[in-house]
């Protein structure tokens, strides 16, 4: 049998396992989540626990920025802007509504609730930034269009020193502390999820097509210019996730946090795990968030912050030596053995 | 002959950069059907004929018209939608995709598909499901068209260089055309790939009714294929014709030859 | 009217300094068509040379114009060497690689530099030396000028004349720009294009040591991240004058140190650092090529 004949068979057994059996998977890894949140929770060191929500914290924002510098080929150098933007709006309002209804704030369930919707207003406010953003790159490319989202980062947070409602400079302490990781790490299977989803669909194919050939991708009838706008815009709501979370597990917010350092550790994971790779920058958000808190034991020995050091380092030796990353554009499991087999049977 | 069975009409078509007119009024009537030639030396503005139809550059004057629908200034995605496809001088495929990938892109904005929702499709909906098998379907019963059904999964920089070629071609067919542009085809083939090329042409014409209209060097591709063909040198349509004709034409064996070498080879002849 | 003066005066001033910088960018773009990000942290790194220089060559703070000339040609000649280095060991392994590898490396090395120059000399600031004090500000009616000032930008200017001359006058200069026209073309006349390349990234990289070196004498506290605002709005100012427009960076480089005086002085002080990026959206929105624009065309 042709071997074009023997794809569509699988396809069609794969259509027929179609709704629920698809995403049941992913169902069952949330209530794996929140099983272990109910339990282990308790039993875990609090600073160990603080790892743990980073990853998952750095996760959502490695696999969103992934969809745009590595699915779409923009290289957005802003990621940290859109993260304050969630971070700040989210907390703004938890807070507010906490002082105001401090007995609606009081009742569990209202909380989380009240919790989940800031997160989502804060996403979207972050993607309406996106979205601004993302109009600049309709012009720009490469080289150019990181420096401007760069200072589009700057400027959200020369803004951000500026409003005193937020605190400004002083920054905004007493945010209820809500991101436990039941939640973090749902929204860290979501944005896998969504974004994984989105890479093999007609809306994530013209991604892949803007980062490999834009002009090709335009005589192709692919309105560009909306899939970076589209890109940028669905990288920047997943940013503001993260922001949101971040911010309901530090309680307290400062503009300073968002600097372009900020942006930079989260392109070093993105880099680090490969460009156009989802599994990659989740491995490299784990690899690089646990080195950050073994070389802070480190510096507490010697005195000396090495962290940076290093991730500039591996930024230069990565793009001399592996360019692509430690995964390049392919998830783990097509490094996994048997499927390799099966490769070489297919092309003679 | 009514003036919607021509599949493209170009009319007075200028295209100025800076003081240099690239190409000036230039006007071609396509039948809906035909394979028309666009030859001319190097530097005679075949190429910026190509990017002026498929809206990469904006014509300075004149109208473009397919299938009596005004076309000039729509954005190449627009013109593309509007069933125009090209292909490119240099080859360019989305070199780190599948074969499969490629073609899908283009169909992705084949009309005659329908359009999933972002949930819908991200949450794996039946509707989203059939969809794509119908579009997978489709797709490698293009590249079984063009020959390629056994490269489906290849990464397109893999393939050689003649597929690269057939799959460009694919590609620009699965948006649905009606009429595809060809910027030399033949280049960098050699006689068995160009002598399958000139295959495909015509089989593809007859399969799809597709209109075609071809820029090339290899003179025994443009003679053996085109209907009619016109010559362009300096920006100025210099000759139009059936190939026959054209290879007669004083002005053309001047265009390519030089005077020089055209009284060089009278003198030949006489002697 | 004094106060519109002295915002002039100072506005010129910065923005000479910045030129010095800007050049470096629109160079190294010119030629390689990469941003160096590592650029600003360069200049951190002269302010740090004519720190350490005037300190052990100059103690006890006797301070003249020749001292001021002799640290400004150390610092000039150190940062000239890491810039060989750099151009050297990070982007010559890349230069036939996609331009988004070249840009992070850039921003990597540019990392590099700044959190080594914590290691080496702290995170605090330090004061850079009076290696070259006059006593007293000249006046002109109400309108007072600090000498400094009028040096600092004495000294730019003279340098970018250097520049100029070299750049259009010398056999150096023209193989410069045949390389930034043509890497392979280039090579085929004969021109060693490594060399040449090496040269410019010299080039740049003392003039960005120059600009620390003065900066230091006007702004006396120098830190190892100082470098990165200067840095991002060089290179603002590079673009503004059209990317690889030599002139043009002079240009937008004064254009951008005016503007900002101004802002800081009329109207909004706390946006200071936000200017030049609203500027630069502003400009690659409505004029990417920037005022001066470099031909440049992507073949279809």
């Amino acid at each position: 049998m042709e071997l074009s004949h023997k794809l569509l068979a699988i396809e069609k057994m794969q259509v027929k396992r179609s709704g629920l059996t698809r995403n049941l998977p992913w169902l069952v890894a949330l209530a794996v989540v929140w099983t272990i949140s109910g339990f282990a929770t308790p039993l875990v060191n609090a600073y160990y626990f603080s790892i743990v929500i980073y990853v998952g914290i750095n996760v959502v924002l490695a696999v969103s920025l992934n969809l745009v510098n590595g699915f779409t080929g923009q290289f957005s150098m802003g990621h940290a802007g859109f993260m304050a933007i969630g971070g700040y709006t989210s907390a703004f309002l938890t807070t507010s509504l906490r002082s105001f209804y401090p007995t609606l704030m009081s009742h569990p369930f209202a909380e989380q609730g009240i919790f989940i919707g800031a997160l989502i207003i804060g996403a979207l406010v972050a993607s309406v930034a996106g979205y601004l953003v993302g109009l600049p790159s309709l012009r720009l490319k490469g080289d150019y269009l990181a420096i401007v989202t760069l200072g589009f980062g700057e400027i959200i947070r020369v803004f951000l020193l500026n409003i005193e409602a937020i605190g400004g400079a002083r920054g905004m302490p007493g945010i209820p502390s809500l991101s436990s990781f039941g939640w973090v790490y749902t929204f860290a299977l979501i944005t896998v999820f969504v974004i994984a989803r989105l890479t093999v669909t007609p809306i994530g194919r013209e991604f892949l097509g803007v980062r490999e050939d834009e002009i090709a991708s335009e005589a192709m009838g692919v309105n560009t210019t909306q899939a970076k706008v589209r890109a940028f815009v669905i990288g920047a709501f997943f940013a503001g996730i993260g922001g949101g979370l971040f911010a309901h597990f530090l309680s307290y917010l400062n503009p300073s946090t968002f600097d372009f350092n900020k942006s930079f550790d989260i392109i070093i994971m993105v880099v680090l795990g490969g460009m156009g790779t989802i599994t990659g920058s989740v491995i490299a958000a784990c690899l690089l968030t646990v080195l950050r808190e073994g070389l802070r034991s480190l510096q507490e020995i010697t005195h000396i912050d090495f962290r940076m050091i290093i991730y500039s380092m591996i930024l230069i030796l990565m793009m001399i030596l592996r360019p692509n990353g430690l995964f390049g554009t392919k998830e783990i499991w097509e490094f996994l053995p048997f499927r390799n087999f099966k490769q070489k049977k297919k092309s003679p | 002959m009514a003036l919607n069975t021509l599949a493209l009409k170009l009319d007075k078509l200028t295209i100025k950069f800076g003081g240099l007119k690239a190409v000036s009024d230039l006007s071609i009537q396509i039948p809906s059907g035909a394979i028309f030639g666009l030859i001319g030396p190097n530097g005679a503005g075949k190429t910026t004929v190509f990017n002026m139809i498929t809206g990469v550059y904006k014509p300075s004057a004149g109208q473009i018209l397919s299938f009596g629908r005004p076309i000039q200034g729509l954005k190449p995605y627009r013109v593309t939608q509007a069933g125009i496809a090209r292909t490119f001088q240099n080859i360019r495929l989305f070199k780190d995709l599948s074969v499969l990938d490629n073609i899908k892109i283009a169909m992705d904005h084949n009309p005659s598909l329908p359009k999933i929702g972002f949930f819908s499709s991200v949450l794996q909906s039946k509707i989203y499901l059939g969809n794509e098998y119908n579009k997978e379907e489709k797709s490698v019963e293009f590249l079984e068209i063009f020959k390629l059904g056994h490269r489906a999964r290849t990464v397109a920089r893999n393939l050689p260089y003649g597929d690269q070629r057939r799959l460009e071609i694919a590609r620009a067919m699965a948006t649905n055309a009606k009429l595809l542009l060809l910027d030399e085809p033949a280049a960098g083939l050699n006689m068995q790939e160009s002598r399958d090329l000139r295959e495909t042409i015509r089989m593809i014409r007859e399969r799809f009714s597709l209109t075609i209209l071809l820029i090339e060097h290899d003179m025994r591709v443009v003679m053996e294929i085109c209907d009619r063909i016109a010559v362009l040198d300096y920006g100025i349509k210099i000759a139009e014709g059936t190939p026959s004709e054209i290879q007669k034409h004083p002005l053309v064996i001047e265009a390519y030859l030089g005077r020089r070498a055209k009284d060089a080879s009278k003198l030949a002849s006489k002697t | 009217m004094i106060e519109f003066l002295q915002h002039i005066i100072n506005g010129m001033s910065v923005g000479s300094i910045y030129a010095l910088i800007a050049l470096g960018y629109t160079m190294v773009f010119g030629i390689l068509q990469l941003i160096n990000f590592a650029h600003g942290d360069i200049y951190m790194l002269g302010a740090f040379v004519g720190f350490f220089g005037s300190r052990y060559f100059f103690p006890g703070g006797n301070s003249s114009f020749v001292a001021l000339v002799t640290i400004m040609l150390l610092a000039m000649g150190v940062c000239s060497i890491v810039g060989f280095a750099i151009e050297r060991i990070a982007y010559r392994p890349l230069r036939k690689a996609r331009r988004i590898n070249a840009l992070i490396t850039a921003v990597g090395v540019s990392m590099f530099l700044e959190f080594s120059g914590q290691l080496f000399f702290g995170s605090d600031p330090k004061f850079f030396p009076q290696i070259y004090a006059p006593t007293a500000d000249w006046s002109i009616g109400a309108l007072k000028i600090n000498p400094l000032q009028i040096i600092v930008l004495l000294i730019s200017l003279t340098l970018m004349v250097i520049l100029q001359y070299i750049i259009f006058r010398t056999r150096f200069g023209r193989a410069m720009r045949a390389v930034s026209f043509n890497h392979d073309l280039a090579g085929l006349m004969g021109i060693p294009v490594d060399r040449v390349i090496s040269f410019t990234f010299m080039l740049g990289s003392a003039l960005a040591g120059a600009g620390g070196v003065l900066v230091g004498l006007v702004y006396p506290k120098i830190e190892p991240l100082m470098g990165v605002m200067p840095g991002l709005k060089c290179f603002v100012a590079a673009v503004l004058g059209g990317i690889g427009n030599v002139a043009g960076a002079v240009v937008g480089a004064l254009f951008l140190g005016l503007a900002e005086e101004f802002l800081v002085g009329y109207w909004l002080s706390t946006y200071r650092d936000a200017l030049a990026f609203a500027i630069l959206i502003l400009i690659l929105l409505f004029k990417p090529t920037g005022l001066f624009p470099v031909q440049t065309t992507e073949k279809v």
